[in-house]
Parts: structure tokens; C-alpha cells; sequence
């Protein structure tokens, strides 16, 4: 097709020529169609017209689609004279003809429900949104679901909006009806059905138009209306504008309004809020003050006693010995207390210094201390009803004072021992698992190697052999992962194992016990209960979690979870409370007497969760390989704090707790320090620092880590089978 | 073209109203899942899949492209991918053909009907002309192991956790790295 043609045929013939009825004419030769305006009876038949485009034609003595035509156009009319026009029945050809095999009716479109079709497109789209199911469904173009605008009838006799035949012909020769071939010749404008169908469409926007709409349009149509009633109109109108913009305006300020004074009470809550801390601050410093002048007038009173006995002394024996009299601090108390004494300096220095570095963590604490305790108080006085004048410290204060003191107590680790584990020909032997027995005096290492070692911790501190003996030795048949020491009978250990079969293990007669062999994969972790030592429970890749009894070899209790247990631990305050860590990213709380569903499940971690262990009844902390470590209230259920400071991404690295510290490994192969209050190390150390034995750095890392009880005292380990005794040091 | 996203819309309310499950990728009506069972008297019948559509720019010009999420056994569907085989769509895309009708009467027709001469799975081809029946059997054993009701509904993000093994990681190191001599 020509794109003069192409031109001519986009151009929108059906323009607004309402009332009149154009002359076109059809060229087949150039396949131009040229119209001219020509005012006609406006009742001519639709036909009449139509007629004389044969005729043209047959000069041309072109007939090709010469036929479909008259049969598409003269579907509105009976039999007319002239060209060979045969009758063609009233309805419009359905568009039922399918190419598959089992022919569906079109679309079940009668059987929606009435669509609103709002205009979300403004790309010259000149059609009116409208409620096209309550039409005839016929008069929808099948592409475009529409009310078919700019009809053109194709050589098969279907139908469709001119755009739309127009661009599926652009990918594809064919009819989407019928499939017969087709192309843009085989196109023809269908005047009539155009015709009706805007007729049809104009109907629907007046019924469907609001009166605003209505009006607007007889307006611009120019309907008769006389000068008084456009005033009136005109008054109206303006009256009710200015109702709106005064009620606009009005509700403006009321928002405005609402929004101040909510400001204002919430900026007055604030005020309170650090009123209130600052009386609590002031009260305290008060408190401290006269606790140190107190501290202060006692050593005073102290060394004056012993400026008396010292002086009899010296009366006594000699005057000379006058300048080895302890000195006394100068005249003027207060300063003294306040400045302190010069030996202290040197620590005063570092501590001040540390606690600078983490003073929002502290602010944050001590606050929340002061706060909770404030409270409590109160509490206590209103139930009391006859306050006692508080001396010494506020129960806030304290607390704060123990958290700040054990903080600022130590900085660093410092190594006291050390001895290799592993042969010197294997230069990787993961050590998983380090744990003290009942007493603290006995610790026992399992990993890769398949061994379990048991070490006398006195003589490994005391004795500086370079290689350690255990006292106890003991083969396993796969590799271990876990151990952990009966808490009632010193004994017995049990260790959980690469094939999924759980050991208790007597380390005298260096027998196993009882071997659980349920677990179908790999057990991660396991653990006995503190408050009934008959029993344990163990996690598995399976996704299976066990509890045993040293009485019975069937497992007691089974838990079914969706993913892989990387970590179990009973709370130590009870024999029904487990926590579970899952590599879905979640900790499980379970109360062990209803296993349908967990108590809580702790959220918050982005990986696995790969170690949990309790701080105390109320307090658990978890490790994860997203680099963090998080502490958790299991009584309130909610998330205390999460650490950071180490690098954990991929293995597990340990994690070890007391009541005060939490420990664990990292993957550049040091061991951090967290208080459980401050949320950055408290102190670190690497094991590269000390390489004294030639060992090289680099992919090594912490794989084991425990505590001695509450003691700062700590067991490393790492990948290369290296074990170190550290301790907390200032 | 007066209005290409009508279109669309009307089609997505036409499948949603058509009491299939549809569920929306983004807000841009480009993509979205839908449940589909499979179609009665064929060995696929029983089986749920969850399909991904996707509409081209050009829809309802261009057909959308088909995919199933969970596997199944079919000539036309490559295995690995679940993508239906763009040609057999196309032949027989009309864009008078909306959503409703892709899987009230294309899908069915196409999982009764497969197109042998077109594979994508060369192997199910090949069997369902050499042996009929063995190929309806091991259609029925897919439909089973990958086509139940909570593999089409799952969300595919859950089935990583099987993945969470990264732990594993220490496990075979220490056959790995060979013994070093001492310095």
C-alpha cells in the first residue's frame, strides 16, 4: 500500500460533518479515496450514495474486492437496484468462526459483571470513558474491547476499530476472527455502522453525563436562554464558590491548628521527659558526692589512726623515720575527693577515654535503668505509703554502677596459656566445640579429628608445656560438632556427631553410655539440662528437633520445623523451656508441654541462626552468620540489643556467655568481647598477634570459644587447632 | 492506538473475575501468576501449576509469553526454564484472544494436544511418539511429584532455606588442604 494511501486512509474521514453526507469516492487503481462535501437530502438512502462507487469502478474494470463491499455496506438495506448486491440478512456477521478445534464463544462477556472503564491513558484518546457492557456486546471491536471507532469491515466480513486492524496487519496477514488472509487492501471503510455506532455512543454520554456535564454541553451546543435567568445562573454560581472556598479555607486551618497543638504536646512530652532526667541525674550526682566525701573523711580518719600509731612508733624508736610517714592528703577535702589521687591517673585516663567511646550505649542504659528503677520506686512508696527517706543510692544508680564498673574494669584479652591440638602434619583440624565440666576444672575439646580431649584446665594454665596431654582420650566414628557436659553427674559427656547419632559418654571408664541414633543427617547441637540432668535435646539437619532421656534410647519428645536446626539450648532455669536456632533466620521458643507451636519466635536476625545461648532465665543471646550478635528478653519477648564489631559470614565461630559477658569468634581469627549492655567490643584479640610457632594467618578463624563459669577467664580455639586460655585484663 | 492499557485491564479483571487465582508481580500490569489445573481426561489432570504471564508492550499484537513455575513434563515446555515455546503461541495468537482464553481453551488444548514437531523437550517428545502410554505414565509421576497443590501456592523464596547449608563450608576443608611441613 502506497503511503499516500496509508496517509489518506489515517486521516479521519468520519469528521464532524453532522447533518450532511459526503460524496466519496473509492479508486481502486490508486486506492485513493477523495471525498468532497455535498449537501444531500438528509434522508437520502444510504445507499443512493454507495451506488455510484461501483460504477466508477467498473470503468476501471478492476472487480477485485469489488464484491465484499457492496455485501459489507448494503447490510443496513434490502435489495437496491444497480450492481449485483445480494441480501444479506439484518444482523452483522458474527465473529464466531475459531481457528481451534473446540470453538469457545467469544469472551463470556455477558456474563460480567458491568466493568467501569475509567480513562487511565491521555495519549490522544478523544473517547469518553463509558460503560460499554450495557451496550450490545457485538459493537466492541474484538482487539481493543471498545466500541469500535473509525469501523472498517474487512474482505471476510468482520469488523474492527481502523487502529486496530492497522496495527495487528503491521505483524501478521491475517483476520483475528477468522484467520482467512488478510491485508490492508482487504480493508474497507464501513460508513454506516460508523454512523450508527456514534449515534450509539452519544446516546450513552448524555444519558450517563451528570447535570454539571448536561448543562455544559447544551451550553456549548447554544441552547436559547434569556438575560435574566444567565444572571441568576451567574449569582448562583458565585455564591456557591464562595461557600466553597470558605469552607476550603476553613478546614485548612483546622488542620493547621490540630497539627500545632499536636506539636506542641508532643514536644511538652519530650520537655517532661528530660526534665525528668535531669532531676534523676542531678539526685544522683548528689548521691555520688557525698558517697565519695563520705569514702574520702574514712580514709582521712584511717590514716590520721595511723599518722597516731606510726608517730608513738616513731616517738618510740626515731625521729628520722618522720618521712616515711604515709603522706596525707592536703587541707582542703572536697578538692581532694573531687580531683583524686595521682596514682590513680594512669587507669582514670583509659577508662574515662573508653567510656567517651561508648557514652550513647551508657547514656542509653543508664536511662533506661533510672527510668525502670524510678518507677518501681514509686511504686513501692505509693503501696508503702510512709516514705522512708532513701540514703546510699537509688536502685537505678546501682545498678548502673555495677553495669559501668564491670565495663570499664577490663579492656583487653590477655593470653595466659596455650596448647596445640592437633598433629603438626595436619595443618587444618577444626576444633567445634570447647566446654567445661560440672566444677570448672575439667575441659573437653571435640572437632573434625574424631577424637574428644579432656584437659586438666590447672595444669594447662599452671604448666607451660608446649604440648599438652589430655588426661582423657576418646575415638568417635565421625566427625563431632557439639559437646556438652552432664550438669549433675561430672562424668558423663555427650557429643552429637556428623552422622546425626547423639553419644553420652563416661570419661573414667571412657565408654559411651547411650547412643541415640535417630537424627537421619547431621547433628548440629545439642545440650543437657541444667534443672534435670536426665535430659537432652539435640537439633539436626534434618529439621528435626529431639529431646532424650538417659533412661530410654527412644527419643521422648520430637519437634518437626521447616528448616535446618543449626542450634539448641535449654533455658537453665527450667526443664520445659528450649531455644531452638534455625537457618530460617528465626529463634524458636518452645515450652517442651506444648510442642504444636512455639512460645515465640524471635525475628530480627537477616541469616542462619547459628548459636544460642542463655545469659540467664530471662536473657538468651543468638548468633548469626549476618556478622551480628543479638540479645533477647524471652519473658517479655522482646529484643533487647544486637553487637557488632566482628565478621561472621559463613562458618560457625563460637558463642559463649556469662552472666555479664558475651563472647565469640570471627572470621579474621580473633575473639571479641561484648558486655551485654554495650552494643560495640568491649575488647578483642587476635590470634595472628601471638604467632610465636611460625603459624601462617590468613584463612583461619575462631571455631570454638568458652567461658570458665563467671569468671574472665576464657578457652579459644580455632580452625588450625589451636587453643589459648585468655583473660580478661585491664 | 486509542487504548492499549484498557485493554489490559480489562483482560486481568476478565481472569480475576473468572475465579482464577491471579497474583500481581508489580504494578505495572506487565507480569503477574496465575494458578492452572490441569485440564480433565489428560494425564495431566489432578496436577496445579503456577504460571507466569508476562504481557508484552505490544499485547494484545503480540502474545503474552507463558511460563511454568513448577516443572512439568511436556514437549512444548523446556524442562529446566517451564517457558512454553514462543512459536506455538504465536501460530496460533489472535489478538482477539484474551487471558481467559489462554487458559480456558489454549493451555488445556496445548497439554492435550501437544505440538511433536516443534519440541522444547526433546525427550518427552520423543517418547509420547515412540510409546504412548509410558508417556502418559511418567506425565502422571511429574504431576505428582511437582505438580501439588503447595508447589503452586508456595512462594518460590521459602525453598532456600534447603540452601542454608553455607555451614557445611568447614566440613570438607580439612581433606581438602593438604599437610603442611613444618617450618
Amino acid at each position: 500500500m502506497t503511503s499516500r494511501s496509508q496517509q489518506l486512509l489515517q486521516n479521519p474521514h468520519f469528521s464532524n460533518r453532522r447533518g450532511r453526507v459526503s460524496r466519496i469516492t473509492w479508486s481502486f487503481s490508486t486506492h485513493t479515496l477523495t471525498h468532497t462535501d455535498t449537501p444531500s437530502p438528509p434522508f437520502a438512502s444510504p445507499l443512493t450514495f454507495i451506488l455510484t462507487q461501483p460504477k466508477l469502478s467498473l470503468s476501471h474494470t478492476q472487480t477485485r474486492s469489488f464484491i465484499p463491499i457492496a455485501i459489507a455496506i448494503a447490510m443496513g438495506g434490502g435489495s437496491a437496484g444497480g450492481v449485483i448486491v445480494p441480501s444479506v440478512k439484518s444482523e452483522p456477521p458474527e465473529p464466531s468462526t475459531t481457528r481451534l478445534a473446540s470453538p469457545p464463544p467469544p469472551p463470556p462477556l455477558s456474563q460480567d459483571p458491568p466493568l467501569q472503564i475509567t480513562a487511565t491513558d491521555t495519549v490522544a484518546n478523544d473517547r469518553e470513558p463509558m460503560d460499554v457492557t450495557s451496550l450490545d456486546k457485538d459493537v466492541l471491536c474484538p482487539i481493543c474491547m471498545q466500541i469500535i471507532k473509525d469501523a472498517f469491515l474487512t474482505s471476510c466480513g468482520h469488523n474492527f476499530c481502523y487502529m486496530c486492524i492497522a496495527t495487528h496487519l503491521q505483524n501478521k496477514n491475517d483476520c483475528p476472527c477468522c484467520a482467512q488472509y488478510l491485508t490492508t487492501s482487504q480493508l474497507f471503510p464501513n460508513f454506516l455502522l460508523n454512523k450508527m455506532l456514534m449515534k450509539a455512543s452519544a446516546c450513552q454520554i448524555a444519558k450517563g453525563a451528570s447535570p454539571i456535564e448536561q448543562v455544559r454541553l447544551a451550553f456549548q451546543q447554544g441552547c436559547d436562554v434569556s438575560l435574566k435567568e444567565l444572571d441568576s445562573l451567574l449569582n448562583l454560581l458565585k455564591e456557591k464558590k464562595r461557600r466553597m472556598e470558605q469552607e476550603e479555607a476553613e478546614s485548612n486551618l483546622q488542620i493547621m491548628h490540630e497539627f500545632l497543638h499536636c506539636l506542641r504536646r508532643q514536644k511538652l512530652e519530650e520537655l517532661n521527659e528530660i526534665q525528668n532526667d535531669l532531676q534523676y541525674i542531678k539526685e544522683d550526682i548528689n548521691a555520688v558526692e557525698r558517697h565519695r566525701i563520705e569514702l574520702h573523711r574514712a580514709r582521712e580518719r584511717c590514716s590520721v589512726k595511723l599518722r597516731m600509731i606510726a608517730d608513738d612508733f616513731n616517738v618510740q624508736t626515731s625521729l628520722m623515720d618522720k618521712r616515711n610517714i604515709i603522706n596525707i592528703p592536703d587541707a582542703h577535702e572536697r578538692k581532694d575527693a573531687c580531683s583524686g589521687s595521682d596514682s590513680q591517673t594512669g587507669i582514670s585516663v583509659a577508662r574515662k577515654r573508653r567510656i567517651q567511646a561508648q557514652f550513647n550505649d551508657l547514656q542509653e542504659s543508664y536511662l533506661q535503668k533510672r527510668r525502670h528503677w524510678a518507677k518501681q520506686v514509686q511504686k513501692q512508696e505509693e503501696r508503702e505509703s510512709n516514705p522512708v527517706k532513701r540514703e546510699g543510692y537509688h536502685a537505678g544508680l546501682k545498678d548502673f554502677q555495677s553495669l559501668l564498673s564491670t565495663y570499664t574494669r577490663y579492656s583487653r584479652l590477655r593470653v595466659i596459656a596455650g596448647l596445640r591440638h592437633g598433629d603438626l602434619f595436619h595443618s587444618a583440624d577444626i576444633i567445634s566445640s570447647i566446654e567445661f565440666d560440672r566444677d570448672d576444672e575439667l575441659f573437653a575439646t571435640a572437632g573434625v579429628s574424631r577424637r574428644i580431649k579432656v584437659f586438666e584446665f590447672a595444669s594447662v594454665v599452671n604448666e607451660q608445656a608446649d604440648v599438652q596431654c589430655p588426661v582423657v582420650e576418646m575415638s568417635t566414628r565421625s566427625k563431632l560438632s557439639c559437646l556438652s557436659w552432664n550438669k549433675y553427674t561430672k562424668s558423663h559427656i555427650a557429643s552429637s556427631d556428623y552422622e546425626g547419632i547423639v553419644t553420652v559418654w563416661d570419661v573414667t571408664t571412657r565408654q559411651s553410655v547411650m547412643e541415640y541414633e535417630e537424627h537421619e543427617k547431621r547433628a548440629w547441637s545439642l545440650d543437657f539440662s541444667r534443672t534435670d540432668p536426665t535430659m537432652l535435646v539435640s537439633g539436626s539437619d534434618d529439621c528435626k528437633v529431639k529431646i532424650w532421656c538417659t533412661r530410654q534410647e527412644a527419643s521422648v519428645l520430637n519437634i518437626d520445623m521447616k528448616a535446618n536446626i543449626c542450634s539448641v539450648k535449654y533455658n537453665p532455669g527450667s526443664s520445659f523451656h528450649v531455644a531452638v536456632g534455625s537457618a530460617d533466620h528465626h529463634i524458636h521458643y518452645y515450652d517442651l508441654r506444648n510442642i504444636s507451636q512455639p512460645l515465640h519466635i524471635f525475628s530480627g536476625h537477616r541469616k542462619a541462626v547459628s548459636y544460642v545461648k542463655f545469659l540467664s532465665n530471662h536473657e538468651l543471646a543468638s548468633a548469626s552468620t549476618d556478622s551480628t550478635l543479638r540479645l533477647w528478653d524471652v519473658k517479655q519477648n522482646i529484643p533487647l540489643r544486637t553487637f557488632r564489631g566482628h565478621v561472621n559470614e559463613k562458618n560457625f565461630v563460637g558463642l559463649t556467655v556469662n552472666s555479664e559477658y558475651i563472647a565469640c569468634g570471627s572470621e579474621t581469627n580473633e575473639v571479641f568481647v561484648y558486655h551485654k549492655a554495650i552494643s560495640r567490643p568491649a575488647a578483642w584479640h587476635g590470634f595472628n598477634s601471638d604467632a610465636n610457632d611460625g603459624e601462617e594467618a590468613g584463612s583461619y578463624f575462631t571455631s570454638a570459644v568458652c567461658w570458665k563459669n563467671d569468671s574472665p577467664t576464657m578457652i579459644t580455639a580455632n580452625s588450625r587447632g589451636t587453643i589459648k586460655v585468655l583473660v580478661l585484663a585491664e | 492506538m486509542s487504548s492499549p492499557s484498557k485493554r489490559r485491564e480489562m483482560d486481568l479483571m476478565k481472569l480475576m473475575m473468572g475465579d482464577y487465582k491471579v497474583e500481581m508481580i508489580n504494578d505495572g500490569m506487565q507480569e503477574f501468576y496465575v494458578q492452572f489445573h490441569g485440564p480433565k481426561d489428560s494425564p495431566y489432570q489432578g496436577g496445579v501449576w503456577r504460571i507466569r504471564v508476562e504481557l508484552p508492550d505490544a499485547y494484545p499484537y503480540k502474545s503474552p509469553s507463558i511460563g511454568f513455575i513448577n516443572k512439568i513434563y511436556h514437549p512444548n515446555v523446556d524442562e529446566m526454564s517451564g517457558s512454553v515455546c514462543l512459536d506455538v503461541i504465536n501460530q496460533t495468537w489472535s489478538p482477539m484472544f484474551d487471558l481467559v482464553n489462554v487458559f480456558e481453551v489454549f493451555l488445556p488444548q496445548l497439554l492435550l494436544y501437544p505440538n511433536p514437531s516443534d519440541p522444547l523437550n526433546g525427550d518427552a517428545a520423543a517418547l509420547m511418539m515412540r510409546d504412548r502410554a509410558a508417556y502418559d505414565q511418567k506425565v502422571k509421576e511429574y504431576c505428582e511429584r511437582y505438580a501439588k497443590p503447595e508447589d503452586a501456592g508456595a512462594v518460590p523464596e521459602e525453598k532456600s532455606s534447603d540452601d542454608e547449608l553455607s555451614e557445611a563450608e568447614y566440613a570438607s576443608s580439612d581433606e581438602e588442604i593438604a599437610g603442611k611441613a613444618d617450618p
